[in-house]
């Protein structure tokens, strides 16, 4: 049996979109999955760049990419290089029927459950603060029995941030989940996964309509469907003649089931072959080319042999980045070269959490050059078919900078074109 | 990460990776969810001896730890919670008897026309609501029993005489229920020059068990089957199955449950396979019998959340792909809703049902009206909720090479 083109380590965001970019071009690609990765967590955004240097001055990414560091791994591929990657982004999710919207010129504002706004790049167009910046009157979404969400809160911070001139009023929609109450309680994922259905929807619109003005803007927790499609928000915005959007808010996220979908539904339409709870612990390395990587379970070890390699075997949580004592990080399956931003252990975090900083702990990652494959301190390549997509690179710190779906996607998209290039 | 600190229910990060992917949680609002239930329970044993109330509704599917991305063997620990409450609490009847498919199948296979008795029964008792009485699922057919088990069968086989060899684990559905597949396994083992040899000691896998809470029993049978394969491996003989249950038991959970307490089951679990596996990794060496005759029609495969823990991939589907002329789509629908006993029984019958209804409506897309697949009891949901022919992969290898 022939062996494939490509093996993806990986499966969260950078590991698929890799694969699917490979896999739309013609290559066969295999791609190791342990685990389902952040999609539930990351809340289905793409933020791409906000705070490049200081949390207090917003910048897109297409204004502050050439004052970024060398290490960054924007810097590495350049604007042209990002700019095909949102397009293929945008273009993908398109045709999947959930298409995405914003790009790397400026920065959109998303409404979240704290009431703040949020900057991101990508987004579905559930997503929008903009209507409520326009609007008079501001209705608030709750649903009976639902935790993780207090509206209350959600109204008194959007006083501050938008003003206490618009008129703010909180509608209790029930969901007919009694039955969670005391239990797990009611979940946003619940509400969406009712929304999901068209019982749902009808039920949603018939309790809203009998109270909402139509001219007014909306905002609902994210619960328009888990299923990546405008339905359910197209359905409710006709149906109470309104401006709608979504608010973020804390995992399990909605839209990042929808993200997940999407990515998930490409990748069997374009044949990646999935192999699930795989996880790779070493790589058969001959003459600086990776032959096979191992994924090993009880017992047995798997062999996937390729003509090249991408890897997207994320950071800290995931295991992608090991930090062994004396604040040594490895990057455990090839043992690339990884730069730490600091050796001594004073240096290794910001004692303050939410320092004006971006924490040294978090740059620190695998060194690549432009293509993404993995180069040591002089420049020189280590492995020559092999490369790195997503949290595993140096130089960013993507929750400071909220960067982290944004290099996931460009570096991703750099990494397939490198390993079909092989 | 380092070994050790594996397993444990702190490696839990509470990402609800696991929540998204439960296919109870998804079906009802009164699941508390894998994480809650699993690893956040497990912290509190100190603290509380009761289980949790909704701890009952897990099926032991396996979709929490294939969704987790930190090794938690989240279901396992959902199972040893729900062995350590059988410990001072009673089972019913029914869990006793759904727990033990070998005992009733034993049972049968020693009185002449058992089987033909107990499925007449079924039937009848269904008609007389005595199922339904029993806390049974009356809706849909229970298996049924084989006028001849495997391993009599097995007896009047004339297999070529090879030097390579493997054993068979036939596990009870296949021994009691559905033993012209493990005849098909052997079909198909002896066109790739093996030849096939049964232990007739083996007793049943304990997956069953584990999912009743007779953990002390699932051990005894542990202990017994690691032993038996210990010596055939010591043979030089690999361990095979065609119940992805089964095979996720001795080679996985095994190990999870009891890798302390029982010796060698980290080395036996490099020699048991899943028999597509198996077949794949000889064809990998291209060393595959592959005179396939064409078989020209559309199937449509369902892969049992069971295999899927195993981190093999699809091993049967890329066989299938092999054979000259067959067309196979992969449903890629989620778990069938069934998980061994627990979608027989009654108050579990509309949920196994809504759990399922994603791949039933993804078999009734794929227009087709065989469906593969290499589970027993998904054979059975999918041929009862999608209302097509249900078949093992394995029957379609050995058509394949007899026409």
């Amino acid at each position: 049996m022939k062996a494939c083109d490509i093996v993806v380590i990986g499966g969260g965001i950078s590991g698929i979109l890799a694969a699917i970019a490979a896999a739309k071009k013609g290559k066969s690609v295999t791609m190791l999955r342990y685990g389902y990765g952040a999609f539930e967590i990351g809340g289905g955004l793409i933020d791409l760049m906000a705070y490049p240097i200081d949390k207090k001055v917003s910048s897109s990414l297409k204004n502050c990419i050439d004052t970024l560091p060398i290490d960054h791994p924007y810097t590495k591929l350049g604007l042209p290089q990002v700019e095909a990657a949102v397009e293929f982004f945008l273009d993908l999710t398109n045709e999947e029927g959930y298409a995405y919207e914003g790009s790397i010129d400026e920065l959109h504002w998303v409404p979240t459950a704290a009431g703040t706004m949020k900057p991101t790049g990508l987004y579905p167009k559930s997503f929008d603060s903009n209507i409520l910046k326009k609007a008079d009157t501001i209705y608030l979404v709750d649903f009976k029995g639902l935790k993780d969400y207090y509206a209350k809160l959600t109204e008194r911070m959007l006083e501050k941030t938008l003003g206490k001139d618009k008129k703010y009023e909180i509608i209790t929609v029930d969901p007919r989940m009694d039955e969670a109450i005391g239990g797990r309680d009611v979940m946003l994922m619940d509400i969406a996964r009712w929304l999901d259905t068209k019982e749902g929807q009808d039920d949603c619109v018939k309790q809203l309509q009998g109270i909402v003005k139509p001219g007014a803007a909306v905002m609902f927790p994210q619960v328009f469907g888990t299923i990546p499609s405008y339905d359910v928000y197209n359905k409710i915005k006709t149906a109470l003649q309104c401006d709608i959007t979504e608010a973020l808010c804390i995992p399990p996220a909605a839209a990042g089931m929808r993200l997940s979908k999407l990515l998930h539904q490409a990748a069997r339409k374009y044949g990646v072959k999935i192999i699930e709870k795989a996880r790779v612990k070493s790589a058969i390395v001959t003459n600086g080319i990776c032959e096979a990587v191992v994924a090993s379970g009880v017992g047995k070890e798997h062999i996937y042999d390729a003509k090249s390699f991408i890897l997207a075997s994320g950071g800290y949580y995931s295991g992608g980045l090991e930090v062994l004592d004396h604040n040594k990080v490895q990057e455990p399956i090839f043992h690339l070269p990884v730069k730490v931003m600091s050796q001594k252990e004073d240096e290794w975090a910001n004692v303050e959490l939410f320092s004006n900083q971006k924490q040294p702990f978090a740059l620190a990652g695998v060194t690549v050059n432009h293509e993404m494959c993995p180069i040591d301190e002089h420049g020189k390549k280590v492995l020559k078919n092999v490369f790195v997509a997503g949290r595993n690179l140096c130089g960013y710190d993507f929750c400071f900078e909220k960067s982290g779906n944004g290099v996931a996607l460009a570096s991703a998209y750099q990494a397939a074109v490198s390993a079909m290039e092989v | 990460m380092n070994e050790k600190k594996i397993n444990l229910p702190d490696c839990c990060i509470s990402c609800t990776a696991c929540i998204t992917a439960c296919p109870v949680t998804a079906a009802t609002h009164k699941f508390r969810g894998p994480k809650m239930v699993g690893p956040a329970q497990s912290r509190l044993h100190f603290a509380d001896d009761e289980m949790d109330s909704t701890l009952y509704l897990c099926s032991n599917c396996k979709n929490c730890d294939i969704a987790c991305p930190s090794s938690v063997p989240i279901s396992t620990l959902n199972m040893m919670a729900r062995a350590k409450y059988y410990e001072t609490h009673k089972h019913t009847q029914r869990d006793a008897m759904l727990g033990h498919p070998e005992k009733m199948g034993r049972l049968l296979a020693g009185i002449p026309l058992g089987a033909f008795f107990a499925n007449i029964g079924a039937s009848i008792g269904t008609s007389l609501g005595l199922v339904k009485a029993m806390g049974i699922a009356d809706e849909r057919p229970l298996p049924k029993f084989a006028s001849e088990t495997f391993s009599s069968m097995f007896k009047h086989k004339k297999q070529p005489a090879s030097a390579k060899k493997v054993v068979f684990f036939p596990g009870c559905v296949i021994n009691y229920n559905e033993p012209q597949i493990g005849m098909d396994f052997v079909e198909v083992l002896n066109q790739n020059g093996y030849e096939v040899l049964l232990e007739e000691d083996f007793v049943c896998c304990g997956s069953p068990l584990v999912t009743a809470g007779y953990m002390a029993e699932v051990k005894t049978n542990a202990t017994k089957n690691s032993y038996l394969i210990k010596q055939c491996i010591d043979k030089g003989y690999p361990i095979l199955t065609i119940c992805t249950s089964c095979s996720l038991m001795l080679k996985q959970e095994y190990h999870e449950l009891f890798q302390d307490e029982i010796p060698n089951l980290e080395e036996n679990a490099k020699h048991i396979f899943d028999a597509s596996e198996f077949l794949l990794d000889i064809a990998r060496r291209d060393q595959l019998n592959t005179n396939f005759n064409a078989v020209n029609h559309k199937f449509a495969y369902h892969a049992p959340c069971h295999l899927r823990a195993q981190g093999i991939g699809l091993p049967s589907l890329e066989l299938l792909n092999l054979i000259p002329e067959l067309q196979v789509e992969d449903l890629d629908a989620g778990c069938c809703g069934i998980s061994g006993s627990y979608g027989y029984k009654a108050e579990n019958y509309e949920r196994s049902i809504k759990i399922g209804s994603n791949l039933f409506h993804a078999v009734k897309e794929s227009q087709v009206d065989v469906v593969l697949t290499d589970c027993g009891t998904c054979r059975n949901q999918i041929s009862h909720g999608a209302k097509v022919i249900a078949k093992h992969p394995i029957t379609i290898l050995a058509e394949s090479y007899k026409k």
